[in-house]
Formats: structure tokens, C-alpha cells, sequence
């Protein structure tokens, strides 16, 4: 009897233990975030946390589309160049400061004087930030911009009190992580954790969780393990191993959900065999990326047929390249290298088995490329020397478009202006086709016009085929299943700030 | 002895100025641009000329050296990566290192030290061979192996202690255990080899002829005079544990100096790699510097010298 209630006691502390833990959610993280301050930062863990603290005008939803946030409405001038929006009224930021019109402008005006890590994103595009009236207020731009929106949604448009930016020197901002998001901050130990709580006066409802903490935890293993053993609710970058088995799990569920990281074989196209198009078609004929995504990933990636991935705006399914080992030969005996040739192939430590899989393929088809795998700030270098000196004749890396627009591809990557050391076209591409399309899109407004823009855009550069891409890795994020409505943003984020315990 | 600290700690002086000097250097000689890496592969040439710009990068090295003294000795140095203080960054996690290897050391020694004595005791019976392949064992297997086992076992299985992260004391067992495994298998080889030599010499054998306990002989006797260089081998293994321990920091997801150097040492942000390698070096010196006061404790033949 004794021992039959001793039990009973232990599992009603059990229960009304966890009981009191039920509102807490558990994120691990692999690394520490960077800095609290949106505006100058580059890197998805503070992005991630600093989506739960700030709103912005807008946001994206799990299919990167844009609905509005802190912008109830808004509209563009007939030339293309003001866009004027609608605030929602009665919100306060965590420090009881109130939102209106007049904290935009301090918001990025503070931007548009630059030296901010972002100030780039809005610096070259918009012209000023005007008041209207205390709900209203208009960005003016230099000229017609047709990506602003996506601009907007970016992290760095996240709106931070304008005390706080009013008080602090522009290095100790991120020290008071004041927004009006659903989370306030509370403490942050660096390496260990970022604990956030609700926020009860949250202008679109109190969260339904009391508190996140964002743990550190590097290495993979473990984070699976904490999971499984309660120490956690929620982990990201779940090793692909893991994945089956978590899925059979009672208490855990996996959410795979794609990224917006194309990976691709880069070509240097100023100089031979690469200068010739049919030699990289070849390339892009002779890589089996079915292959790759199901031995190097398990399947949890998927081929890539555009320079940009599907949940990138503008996307469109060119097709190319099907995996045709003959027509690569036939392509490199047209271009003049019946026997193949010998070049190199440059990958970072986390491409290293990607580059030896594509190696191995080029080899069936007679090009012999040697893998240089450098250390990944070596291996920046290298990519960033004026294509026409570089050392590499081909090399794999992975591309983001963190507004989640295709402008954010293909400007930076392919416009001849951009060729490195003046931006990071590293391939030397110079089209002047390409370059035109390139400007026409970046200035069209009317999301369908510019749709077909991309369209034509994406087949010439696939036709031209600087890049080889290759795949479009799919993010692993584990749940514990008593925790319901985690959502997996494409631009490498996870959000549990709508989250709930079952 | 008065004389024997000030002589080390004047020392102390040349030796960091070396190793600020050198660490600087290979620091610089690692191609790879910070303000690049920092600012990652996307970013607009703009904003890595943002970061450039707010961290002297572009500066001739000397110039980068100077201020880098100066920040360390006004406060003023700041990490290239975080914009904080590299002192705040620094800092906490040498105290979360410190109480690890604390942890550890505490470990090593106890297991080490009994394993040695029994060893050498039991010598060439079978427990002798026990204890020495478990010594071998701790050597040979891979931090990351041991951590990952312990935590299936206690954390996943009996689910008795926490996988990871830093909170109460029993967060720090099992990363301690895995530190501290590996030196104790040094730690017993050490004592092993040291007491075999103290128990052959004559005095021990009178003690043990007058009848005395084996046990008092043993520990009173020949452990005391076998100290001295178990003491060595575990004040360089404290040694390095502050330098940190990056796998088990890593593994068990403890916020520790070697972590954040290793991080550091990929973003290239030089001030916080190069404070933390000089706050190493200090460390190491002092441990050094307490391990030969040791001695003198130990030995009365040193304190009178």
C-alpha cells in the first residue's frame, strides 16, 4: 500500500511539473544568433528571433507569400515609384511607445544613412520615408522597384522602437530588442540560450505559449537526442538519418519543408573550355542530380531545374537539364573536346561530398575535374577574385535570395555590372540579353508583367547555363506532436510564435 | 619561495608578449577576408565595405596590432562578428570553461589516482591488466563517441540527467565525466609508473618489515613521495582543459571558451580569437606556476631551496 502511494505521489509531481513546463517551448538552435538588431543583421539564427520579437509591415507566410502585418493595407502611385501605407492603429512597442507613421521614418531614416549591415537592401532604392499623417506614411522611391514588397518582408524591415533607436549608439541597439511583436525579450546568455516571453498586450491576441527559449546546442546528435528525451519541443537541421526513424515515433513529429538555397556547379565563363556554352551544357547534362538527392540526402532535396528555387517569387519550371550522359559527349565532341579535358573543381568542407559525387559523374563523360576542398573563408577568397585571375575552373556553393524574390538571384549573380570584384557575379557571365531582361524586371511593377519577364529570364540563363544547378535542399525541423501550428518559413526560419500545446 | 614567484611572474610578461605577437601573425597569415565571411556570400559589396570600415580591416597590420593592445587595455575591443565587448564575450565563457574543468579535473584525479594505486599494488595480476586496458580505452576513444553513449544511456534511457546545455550541477556530470575520463586514463598511468618506482625502495620495504599496515604504508608512505609527478601530469591536464574543450563543449552543447574561439578562429574575428588565446596563455602559466608551489608543499627538500 505504502509503495502503491509513493508512486501515486511521484507521478502527480511528475504531472504537475510538467504541467508548469507546458508553456515553455524549447527551440534548439545551432548557433549562437549574431546580433538583436534587424537592421544589421545577416544571419537566420537572430532573423529567427528576431521575428518573435518585432513585426514588420509586412511578412511571409510559410509559402513566402506577403500578407500585411504592421501595414494593414497599402498602394502604389501610378508611376510606380510611392507607395503609400495604411498602419494599424492602437499598438504599442514592448516599452509602451506607441506606433505610428513617425516610427517608420525614424526606423529608415536610421537605415537610409547607411553603415548598417543591411542598409544596402533599401540605401540604392529608396529616396525618403514620408509622414503622411500619424497612420499613414509613404516610401518614395528613386524609381520604380517591382521586388519592394519582398524588400519589406526581408528581416531588416523589422520595426524596432524608436526610443530605443533614439537612445542607443547604433553598436548597443541590439542590446534592447524592443518591438511589438508576440514575444518580449528577457535575457540573452550568450552560447547558452534567449529566453523570450509573451507579450500579454500583443496587438493581435496573447500567444498562446508563455515563454521560448532559443537553446544553443552545435551538434547534431545531440539535438536529436534532447528531443527524444524531453529536453526540447522543437529542433532544427535534423540530420537526414534521423528522419525516418523520428517519423515513427509516437511522440514526434518531422516537418520537411523546402528551402530557397539553390546549389549549383558555378563555370568560370571568361576563360576555356568553360568559355564555350556547349561546354557547360555538358556539364549540366552529365550531373545526375536525381542521383545526388537521393544518395547524398536521402531524398529530403530535390533536382533543380532554374538558377532559383519553386517557393522563390518568380520561379518558373524550365525543365532543364535532364540527366543525358550522351548528349554531353556529343556537346563537348561539337565544342572541340572529343577526349574530354582537365580542369578543377572547388568546393567548401560542407559541399566536399557533392563535389567528389559530381566529380565522378563528369568523369563518365570524360572530364576530369580535381576537387579543391578549402576552408570555407579560404574558399570565399577564392570565389571573390576577378573571375579572369581565378584559380578554379568550376565550384559549388549555395545561393539564398533572403527577400525570397528572384531579383535577389539574378541581379547580383548574372548582371555584367556585377561581376566580381564589383558584386558577386563570379562566373564573369556578360549578357547582354540577360542584362536586359535583368533591369526590365527590376523596374516592372505589375507582379503578372514581371512574372514573364522571369519567365524568358530564367530560360536564357539556363540555356546559357553559367550554372549547373543542381538541388534544392528541403529543411528538417522535429516537433514534439503535443505541440501544434510550428511553421517552417522558406528563408531558413522557424516560427512558433502562433504555436500551442495540444 | 618569495623569490621563486616574482622571478615567474616577471616571466609572465615576455611570454605574453610572445604569444600576442604570434597569435596575431598566424591569425593574419589564414587567407580569407573577415569582413567577407561576416558579412556572407550574399551580401552586397557595400555592406562588407560597411564592416571593413568599422574594424580598421583595411589598416597595415601593425596598425591593426597597435589598437588591438590598446582596445585590450582601454576595454574598448570589440568582436568583429557580435559587436559586443570582446571582455563580455570572453569572459563568461571562461568562468562556464573554468567550472567544467573544476568538474573534470576533480574527476580525473580521483579515478585516476585510485586506478594508479591499484595498479601498481595489484601489479601483473589480472586486475593490474584491468585497470590498464580501461586506461588505454579512456586514451584511445573519441570524446564525441563517449559523450553521445553517456547521453544514450542516462539521458535518453534511465533518463536520470540532462543531455545537454548549461543549468543545476546536473547539467555539468556527464560532459564532466567525458572530460574527465580521458585525462584519468593519463592520471593512472602516471600514478601506476610513479608508485611502482616509490614502492621498490628500501624504505618502503622497512616499513612494511616493522610490521606497519600495508594501507597506511601505502598512502602515508610511498603515495606522498609519488605525487610529484602525478601533480605535474594533472596541473598541464587542467592546463589544457582551460584552454577549453571544443568536442565536449560542442557535444553536450556547454557554452565554453573553445567553442566560441573555434567559432571565432571560421568568422575570422580576429580580437576575440586573439584575446582569447592570450587569456589561455595566462591561464596556463599561472596553472604551471601553481603546480611547482605544489611541489614545494609536497616536498620539503624544494621549499627549502
Amino acid at each position: 500500500m505504502k509503495k502503491v502511494l509513493s508512486v501515486l505521489v511521484v507521478f502527480m509531481l511528475l504531472v504537475s511539473v510538467t504541467a508548469l513546463m507546458a508553456s515553455t517551448v524549447r527551440v534548439l538552435i545551432p548557433s549562437d544568433p549574431k546580433t538583436l538588431y534587424p537592421a544589421d543583421m545577416n544571419d537566420n539564427p537572430s532573423e529567427e528571433i528576431c521575428r518573435h520579437i518585432y513585426d514588420g509591415l509586412v511578412e511571409f507566410d510559410e509559402n513566402s507569400n506577403i500578407h500585411p502585418a504592421l501595414a494593414k493595407s497599402w498602394e502604389l502611385s501610378e508611376d510606380g515609384t510611392v507607395y503609400t501605407f495604411h498602419l494599424v492603429k492602437g499598438v504599442k512597442f514592448h516599452d509602451g511607445t506607441p506606433f505610428n507613421a513617425e516610427a517608420v521614418k525614424v526606423n529608415f531614416d536610421k537605415i537610409l544613412a547607411g553603415g548598417l549591415r543591411r542598409s544596402s537592401l533599401f540605401k540604392p532604392i529608396v529616396k525618403e520615408v514620408r509622414v503622411v499623417d500619424d497612420y499613414t506614411v509613404q516610401f518614395v522611391l528613386y524609381e520604380p522597384f517591382g521586388p519592394f514588397l519582398n524588400h519589406l518582408a526581408h528581416g531588416a524591415g523589422l520595426i524596432v522602437s524608436p526610443k530605443v533607436l533614439e537612445q542607443y549608439p547604433k553598436d548597443e541597439i541590439w542590446k534592447h530588442p524592443v518591438g511589438t511583436g508576440p514575444f518580449k525579450f528577457v535575457e540573452w546568455i550568450k552560447g547558452d540560450h534567449i529566453k523570450l516571453a509573451a507579450n500579454e498586450n500583443y496587438w493581435k491576441g496573447k500567444p498562446k505559449i508563455d515563454e521560448i527559449v532559443f537553446k544553443i546546442v552545435p551538434e547534431d546528435e545531440t539535438r536529436v537526442l534532447m528531443l527524444e528525451s524531453g529536453d526540447a519541443e522543437v529542433i532544427e537541421r535534423v540530420p537526414p538519418i534521423h528522419v525516418p526513424r523520428l517519423q515513427k515515433s509516437k511522440n514526434i513529429d518531422v516537418i520537411i519543408w523546402p528551402s530557397l538555397t539553390v546549389r549549383f556547379v558555378a563555370m568560370n565563363t571568361t576563360k576555356p573550355p568553360f568559355n564555350d556554352k556547349r561546354v557547360r551544357q555538358a556539364v549540366a547534362y552529365a550531373i545526375n542530380k536525381d542521383a545526388i538527392c537521393k544518395a547524398l540526402f536521402r531524398g529530403y532535396a530535390k533536382p533543380a531545374d532554374s538558377v532559383i528555387a519553386p517557393l522563390v517569387n518568380g520561379y518558373y519550371s524550365t525543365g532543364l537539364y535532364p540527366y543525358d550522359p550522351e548528349k554531353a559527349k556529343e556537346l563537348l565532341k561539337e565544342a572541340g573536346y572529343p577526349n574530354g579535358f582537365e580542369t578543377t573543381l572547388y568546393v567548401a568542407p560542407t559541399y566536399h561530398d557533392v563535389g567528389v559525387a559530381v566529380q565522378g559523374q563528369l568523369a563518365t563523360v570524360g572530364i576530369n575535374a580535381k576537387v579543391v576542398t578549402l576552408e570555407w573563408g579560404t574558399f570565399l577568397d577564392e570565389i571573390y577574385t576577378d573571375p579572369k585571375e581565378a584559380k578554379w575552373g568550376m565550384f559549388i556553393v549555395g545561393w539564398s535570395p533572403s527577400t525570397a524574390d528572384a531579383d535577389w538571384v539574378v541581379r547580383p549573380i548574372f548582371y555584367s555590372e556585377n561581376i566580381v570584384p564589383n558584386g558577386d557575379n563570379h562566373t564573369g557571365y556578360n549578357s547582354p540579353k540577360a542584362d536586359e531582361l535583368i533591369v526590365k524586371q527590376m523596374h516592372e511593377t505589375d507582379p503578372e508583367k514581371r512574372k514573364e519577364i522571369l519567365k524568358e529570364l530564367q530560360q536564357v540563363l539556363m540555356e546559357d547555363a553559367p550554372w549547373a544547378p543542381i538541388y534544392v535542399q528541403d529543411q528538417l525541423v522535429a516537433k514534439t506532436s503535443k505541440l501544434e501550428n510550428v511553421k517552417v518559413l522558406p528563408i531558413g526560419v522557424v516560427i512558433v510564435k502562433y504555436a500551442y500545446f495540444k | 619561495m618569495k623569490n621563486l614567484l616574482i622571478r615567474r611572474l616577471l616571466l609572465v610578461i615576455p611570454i605574453l608578449f610572445g604569444v600576442s605577437v604570434l597569435s596575431f601573425l598566424l591569425l593574419h597569415l589564414i587567407p580569407g577576408d573577415p569582413a567577407r565571411i561576416i558579412a556572407g556570400i550574399g551580401a552586397a559589396p557595400e555592406d562588407v565595405e560597411v564592416i571593413r570600415k568599422e574594424f580598421n580591416l583595411d589598416a597595415p597590420l601593425y596598425v591593426q596590432y597597435i589598437s588591438f593592445i590598446t582596445g585590450l587595455f582601454n576595454g574598448n575591443l570589440k568582436s568583429i562578428n557580435t559587436q559586443d565587448a570582446v571582455i563580455k564575450e570572453i569572459i563568461p565563457r571562461f568562468v562556464n570553461t573554468f567550472q567544467l574543468s573544476l568538474f573534470s579535473i576533480f574527476v580525473s584525479s580521483i579515478i585516476g589516482i585510485t586506478f594508479g594505486i591499484i595498479a601498481a599494488v595489484k601489479r601483473n595480476t589480472w586486475i593490474d591488466n584491468l585497470v590498464m586496458g580501461f586506461s588505454l580505452f579512456g586514451i584511445s576513444m573519441p570524446i564525441f563517441w563517449l559523450g553521445i553513449l553517456l547521453m544514450l544511456v542516462f539521458s535518453l534511457y534511465l533518463n536520470i540527467l540532462p543531455p545537454g546545455g548549461k543549468g543545476g550541477f546536473q547539467h555539468i556530470i556527464l560532459p564532466g565525466i567525458t572530460l574527465g575520463v580521458a585525462s584519468a586514463a593519463i592520471v593512472a598511468r602516471m600514478t601506476r609508473a610513479s608508485m611502482l618506482q616509490v614502492l621498490n625502495q628500501d624504505y618502503i620495504r622497512t616499513a612494511l618489515s616493522t610490521g606497519l599496515p600495508k594501507g597506511k604504508v601505502i598512502v602515508k608512505y610511498a603515495l606522498k613521495n609519488a605525487l610529484i609527478p602525478v601533480v605535474t601530469v594533472v596541473g598541464l591536464q587542467f592546463g589544457y582543459m582551460l584552454g577549453g574543450a571544443v568536442l565536449t563543449e560542442s557535444v553536450f552543447g556547454w557554452p565554453g571558451l573553445g567553442r566560441l574561439i573555434v567559432d571565432s578562429i571560421f568568422n575570422r574575428d580576429y580580437p576575440v580569437v586573439q584575446a582569447g588565446i592570450l587569456l589561455i596563455a595566462v591561464v596556463f602559466v599561472l596553472v604551471n606556476l601553481g603546480v611547482d608551489l605544489l611541489y614545494a608543499v609536497l616536498d620539503p627538500r624544494i621549499r627549502r631551496r
